[in-house]
Formats: structure tokens, C-alpha cells, sequence
């Protein structure tokens, strides 16, 4: 049962992916498609561009951060013990996005509006940002973590997190040139097609890092569902295993926040959808699901926001709270169909 | 049965909280006990009294502030996490987020400190597991999902689950307070043969005296003042220890009901005659409304001479009166 939802879930990955493809503004056709992914240089140079530059790095792009995103969510919802914990509610990528506004609006001019990130270093520089950022809030809400008991406490702790970065983004935002400001603002806005063909190796080999080192948690994490103290008691050291938690979130939320813009509600919905899906909360199972159904939804995500045949683009954090929040609904409403009622 | 070794001994501990490296909260100081293996060993006490603090100082999650535990002939310094985890498991009252896991992997994560790397379990593994599920009653359930599970079916997974830690000590944490009382009895039962048929070393916190002096082979008693006792349940109730458990002076345990009761304050006497099963209930209903049983007629105010389970006959001054239940003793005694 569980191998053909699995196999189902690599199908509607590859179906999705070669519908980004070959759906897109400009209506190009599958022949030309195929021709230009076999780089046999037959097909107008136009075309060619569009899917090799644009459509491939795009696919992947949301493919990656999709199973980043979903991935950090779970690991944050198993770590606090709480359903609705997620990067985008607890502030984190609120921190990556202060992390990239300091480096945008402030340095904006030397390294360029995100559309203007073409050198290395200022791919370098607005990640690294990102990353600090995230770490800075995920520090915070650990520290507090140990003074406050009580989970719900911790969340609303992590929402005011997220309004005071917010606020401190205001705050920089009247500062800077009218330009820069734009430019966060299209950042913000979520989107999957920053990520050049060329910067998809770093971009795809950061991910790969942070996801495996989630995958390596997998045994640990699920003797924390017992709770702390019977992990604790299993011999699992729960301080090293938050620590790393910590590292492998700060790295899929920093860096897919730093390319895409912070996207909300993956990291919180996903991991509904796949306990929904798979029944289950044994990590063993419910992370690679999460990952899968990740990469699934936002390939999903970014065929509708790109509207295949029009040539606008839907924001694409307008599509995922669209798919996200009812999904976040129904988990509040039927919190009894998860237990596999 | 085989002969029972002491498997865990505390000398002299001071358990308490540390803040930093300062104490900042001492609840005992200078107890001793042990624990023996085969024997379940019951820990009672008042709320405040430290059952929790206790059983954290021993399991190993609390350092203990002076003095020493050793387990096995080892103080228990000198085993790491990981050989801590073999030697001592927990059955606890926290819930985690266990509700969309099946009955068989909770059981199955007792093997944690066994297994590699990424927790595959070998046939030797699921072996295992399936005993325990077998030992303790829930292998039926054994695909069933933990919310979908009674209070007492949860709590014989997660004894499962100790069982598949393989550790020589078990510790639990009142691990009936939340059960009704066939649960109550069939944990109890399933704990005790626990202990002599797998030999192992079992404490656990209760506030269920009734069943904690039926099937515990030894009680530790914990109050807020006198520090710890230790013994077998007859020998702490005829010494009047367990009397002093709660130094309250008006509840007092008796010996008769194998319960604490309130000694009414007016102390009117009535004494009773006849079986003594139902003279047993006469007595408690007597207690409700303030009155004592004395075996003296002297000093009583009136008798009651039980012919049968509904006919009492009540002897008061030179008047007899007939009663034919119990509502009706309880009906002449509250105008007297």
C-alpha cells in the first residue's frame, strides 16, 4: 500500500515537472520540447533559451524548494510538538527576509535588486544574510523554547517575532531607494524563477545538504514523538539533536528564502497533506512523503502562477495561501481524521 | 522464581534542583533504599512529598546533589546515555504526539538503543517487540493506532515498550492515576508478574494504597518531614509507619479497612454485634455520620445485633428497635 503511494507520488513529481515544461506563456510545442532537451539545436534559439534559461531552472527550482520548505516544516512541527508550527508562523523566513533586506536595501546599490543579483558574491552575500537572519530568529525561539512550557505560548512568542522583523523591515524599507524598495517587494512576493541555470548547481547542492541532513534525523526524531523525557531515556541526547534541527531548518528555509522570497504556507500545510495521505507519523515514512508531496505542490504552485497560455504571472504566494490556508482549516476542523479514525 | 539480588541501591542522596551549579531547591536529604530484582516495589507519599523528583534523581535525568546510586554494583556516573538507556526505562503520564503511530512502532522504539543508525530493526528486533506486546496483553492491538487505544491499553503499550528496552529496571510514573479500577487491578497484575516471571526490578509512583499494599512486595514511603521508608506493606502498617505518612491527626490508617479514614471529632460509640462482613459495612456507614465502633457496650449508646444482611435489631437504653436495612440504622442513628 504504502510502496504505490510512494510510486504514485514519483509519478505526479515527473508528470508535474514535464508539464512545467512544456506549459508555459509562450506556447511552444512537446516535439520542440524534447528537441531542445536533447540539445539537438534544430529549434529557434528563442524557444530554446526559454525552456533551457527559464522553464528548466524554474521547474527544478520549485521542485527543490518545495521539499526544502515541507521538509523544515516538519522538522519544526515534530521538534515542538506542535501541528502548527511551520517556518513562515514561527518568523523564520520573516528573519531570512531581514537577513536579505539589510543586504538589499542597504547595499542594494553595490549589489544589485534581486532581479540585479547576476555576481557570485551577491548571491553569496544576500544567502548568507538569509541565513544569519533565519538563525537569528530560530536561535531565539530555542532559547525561549527552554523558558516557556507551553507550545502555544512558544508559537505566539514566534509570531511576535515574525511582526518585529517585519517591523524593522518597514523601518529599512523608508530608508532606501525607491528602487531597492521595489525590489524587495517583488522578492517578497515568492517567486520560483530567480535561480539562473547557472547558479542551480549551489542552489540544488544547498538543499541536497540540508534534506540529507533531515533524513539523517530520521531515528531520533521519532523517539522525540514519545516526548522529551522518553527520548531522553532511549538515549537519544535531545540538546545535540536541536541543535542539529536547528542547522538543517536554518539551511532550507535560509537558502530557499534567499533565492525565492519568503513562500508561505509549504512548511506549515505539506506535512498535513502527506500525514493525510500516508496515515502515519513515523518519520520514517512521513519524511520522505513530506519532501515528495513538497516538491509536488510547488511545481503545482508555479504551473498556475506562471498561467500557462497568458502572458502574467499570478504571484505565487497569492496560489500558495490559496492551496494553504484551507488545508490548514481542515486540519483545525478534523484534527481526528489524522489519528486514522 | 529465582533468587532476588539488589539491583539498585541509594545511599545517603540528596535529591533536589540545581540552578547553575548552586542548589537551589533541596527536597530530601541523607535516603537510602534498594531496589531488588524480581520485586515490585511501590513509592507512596503525599503530593509534594518528591515521588517525581525521585524517580527523576534515579532514572538519571536529575543529577542528584550528594551521595550515590549504584546500579548493579556500578555508581551510576559511570554508565553513559546510552548504557543508561539499557539498564533503566521509563513508563511515563506525557502523551507526545504519538496519536497517528501504530501500537506496534511505539513498542517497536524501545529498541532504540540497539539498533543503528537509522533504526532498522532485525528479525531478532521484531521478535521481541512481539513478546513484549504478547507479555503484556496488547498484541491484538498490535495495528492499531495509539489515539484509538484505551487509557489502559496505552499505558500496556508503553509497559511494552519498557519491556522492549530490555532493561533490568523499570520505572514508572503513576502509571494508574489516570485508569479505572479493572485497569488499575490488571496493570497492577501485569506488573507483578512481570517482576517475578521476567525477573525484573520494577518501582513505580502511586497514590492507589488500596492496590499498592495488595500486590507490592516491598513500599517505600516517602513524606515531606521523615524522609523515606522502606519495607514490606504488613510490617510498615503494624510498625505504624505508614500511619505517619500523611502526619495529619485526624486522618489515620486503619488497620481494619486497609485504608486511611477520618476519625470523627464527637466520637459518639455504638458498638456492633453479629458477622463481621457486614458489621465491617455498618461501621462505615456509622463513620459517615460521626460515630466510632467500640467493642465495650458500656460505653456505647446503643448496639447493633446483626441477625442478617437485612435485619438488624438496635438496642438503645432498655428500648429494642427493629431495623430491616441498612437505610434504616442510618436513619435511627442520625437522631441520636
Amino acid at each position: 500500500m504504502k510502496k504505490s503511494l510512494f510510486f504514485i507520488l514519483s509519478l505526479l513529481i515527473i508528470l508535474l515537472f514535464w508539464l512545467n515544461l512544456i506549459w508555459g506563456s509562450v506556447n511552444i510545442p512537446v516535439s520542440s520540447v524534447i528537441n531542445i532537451l536533447s540539445l539537438s539545436g534544430e529549434e529557434k534559439s528563442s524557444w530554446e533559451f526559454i525552456i533551457l534559461h527559464s522553464r528548466l531552472p524554474q521547474a527544478f527550482t520549485a521542485m527543490l524548494a518545495g521539499a526544502a520548505l515541507a521538509c523544515s516544516g516538519l522538522l519544526l512541527q515534530t521538534i515542538f510538538n506542535n501541528p502548527l508550527a511551520g517556518p513562515s508562523i514561527l518568523g523564520i523566513d520573516a528573519g531570512a527576509g531581514l537577513g536579505v533586506a539589510v543586504t538589499m536595501l542597504m547595499f542594494g546599490g553595490t549589489i544589485g535588486g534581486i532581479a540585479g543579483i547576476s555576481t557570485f558574491s551577491g548571491y553569496l552575500a544576500v544567502i548568507l544574510s538569509a541565513f544569519i537572519g533565519a538563525g537569528l530568529i530560530l536561535g531565539a525561539i530555542i532559547f525561549f523554547s527552554t523558558i516557556i512550557r507551553s507550545n502555544l505560548m512558544l508559537l505566539i512568542t514566534g509570531i511576535m517575532m515574525g511582526y518585529l522583523t517585519s517591523a524593522l523591515v518597514s523601518i529599512l524599507n523608508f530608508f532606501s531607494s525607491e528602487q531597492n524598495v521595489f525590489a524587495y517587494t517583488m522578492w517578497g512576493m515568492g517567486d520560483f524563477s530567480s535561480v539562473s541555470l547557472q547558479m542551480l548547481p549551489g542552489f540544488a547542492i544547498l538543499i541536497v545538504i540540508g534534506l540529507i541532513l533531515a533524513l539523517t534525523l530520521i531515528k531520533p526524531l521519532n523517539g522525540i514523538l514519545l516526548g522529551e523525557r522518553y527520548a531522553e531515556n532511549l538515549g537519544i541526547n535531545v540538546r545535540l539533536l536541536r541543535i542539529l534541527i536547528f542547522i538543517s531548518t536554518g539551511i532550507l528555509t535560509a537558502v530557499t528564502t534567499a533565492f525565492c522570497g519568503p513562500v508561505s504556507f509549504i512548511g506549515l500545510a505539506v506535512p498535513h497533506v502527506a500525514r493525510m495521505i500516508f496515515r502515519t507519523s513515523n518519520n520514517k515514512i512521513l519524511m520522505p512523503s513530506t519532501i515528495m508531496c513538497g516538491a509536488i505542490i510547488c511545481l503545482l504552485c508555479n504551473l498556475i502562477s506562471n498561467c500557462p497560455g497568458y502572458s502574467y504571472t499570478i504571484p505565487l504566494n497569492a496560489i500558495t495561501a490559496l492551496i494553504g490556508a484551507p488545508i490548514i482549516i481542515y486540519v483545525i476542523v478534523s484534527q481526528r481524521k489524522l489519528r486514522g479514525n | 522464581m529465582t533468587e532476588s539480588t539488589t539491583v539498585l541501591s541509594a545511599r545517603n542522596i540528596n535529591i533536589g534542583y540545581l540552578k547553575g551549579n548552586k542548589i537551589c531547591k533541596l527536597v530530601h536529604e541523607n535516603i537510602s533504599f534498594t531496589l531488588k530484582s524480581g520485586e515490585l516495589t511501590s513509592l507512596l507519599g503525599p503530593n509534594g512529598a518528591g515521588k517525581s523528583t525521585l524517580l527523576r534523581s534515579i532514572s538519571g535525568s536529575q543529577p542528584l546533589l550528594k551521595g550515590s546510586i549504584t546500579i548493579n554494583g556500578r555508581d551510576i556516573s559511570q554508565y553513559n546515555r546510552q548504557s543508561l538507556s539499557r539498564l533503566i526505562s521509563l513508563v511515563l503520564t506525557d502523551r507526545g504526539f504519538t496519536d497517528s503511530l501504530r501500537v506496534e512502532e511505539v513498542v517497536g522504539m524501545g529498541r532504540h538503543p540497539y539498533t543503528g543508525f537509522f533504526g532498522r530493526l532485525s528479525s531478532n528486533d521484531e521478535k521481541i517487540i512481539e513478546k513484549a506486546m504478547r507479555d503484556t496483553g496488547i498484541y491484538e492491538k498490535k495495528d492499531s493506532y495509539i489515539s484509538d487505544l484505551s487509557d489502559g491499553e496505552r499505558q500496556k503499550a508503553m509497559i511494552a515498550k519498557a519491556l522492549t528496552q530490555e532493561s533490568d529496571i523499570i520505572i514508572l510514573d503513576e502509571p494508574t492515576s489516570f485508569l479505572d479500577i479493572i485497569s488499575r487491578i490488571e496493570i497492577n497484575n501485569l506488573l507483578r508478574k512481570l517482576a517475578r516471571e521476567n525477573n525484573k526490578t520494577i518501582l513505580l509512583s502511586t497514590h492507589d494504597l488500596e492496590q499498592a499494599l495488595i500486590s507490592s512486595d516491598k513500599l517505600l514511603l516517602l513524606s515531606r518531614t521523615e524522609g523515606i521508608r522502606e519495607g514490606i506493606p504488613e510490617d510498615l502498617i503494624f510498625s505504624g509507619e505508614l500511619d505517619k505518612l500523611f502526619s495529619h491527626n485526624r486522618i489515620n490508617f486503619n488497620i481494619k479497612a486497609g485504608s486511611f479514614v477520618m476519625t470523627p471529632d464527637c466520637g459518639k460509640m455504638i458498638s456492633i454485634t453479629g458477622n463481621e462482613d457486614t458489621a465491617h459495612w455498618i461501621e462505615n456507614l456509622i463513620r459517615r455520620y460521626g460515630f466510632i465502633r467500640v467493642d465495650d457496650n458500656d460505653k456505647s449508646l446503643c448496639e447493633i445485633m446483626i441477625n442478617d444482611n437485612n435485619n438488624f435489631l438496635i438496642r438503645y437504653g432498655n428500648a429494642v428497635k427493629e431495623a430491616g436495612s441498612f437505610e434504616e440504622i442510618k436513619e435511627f442513628i442520625i437522631k441520636l
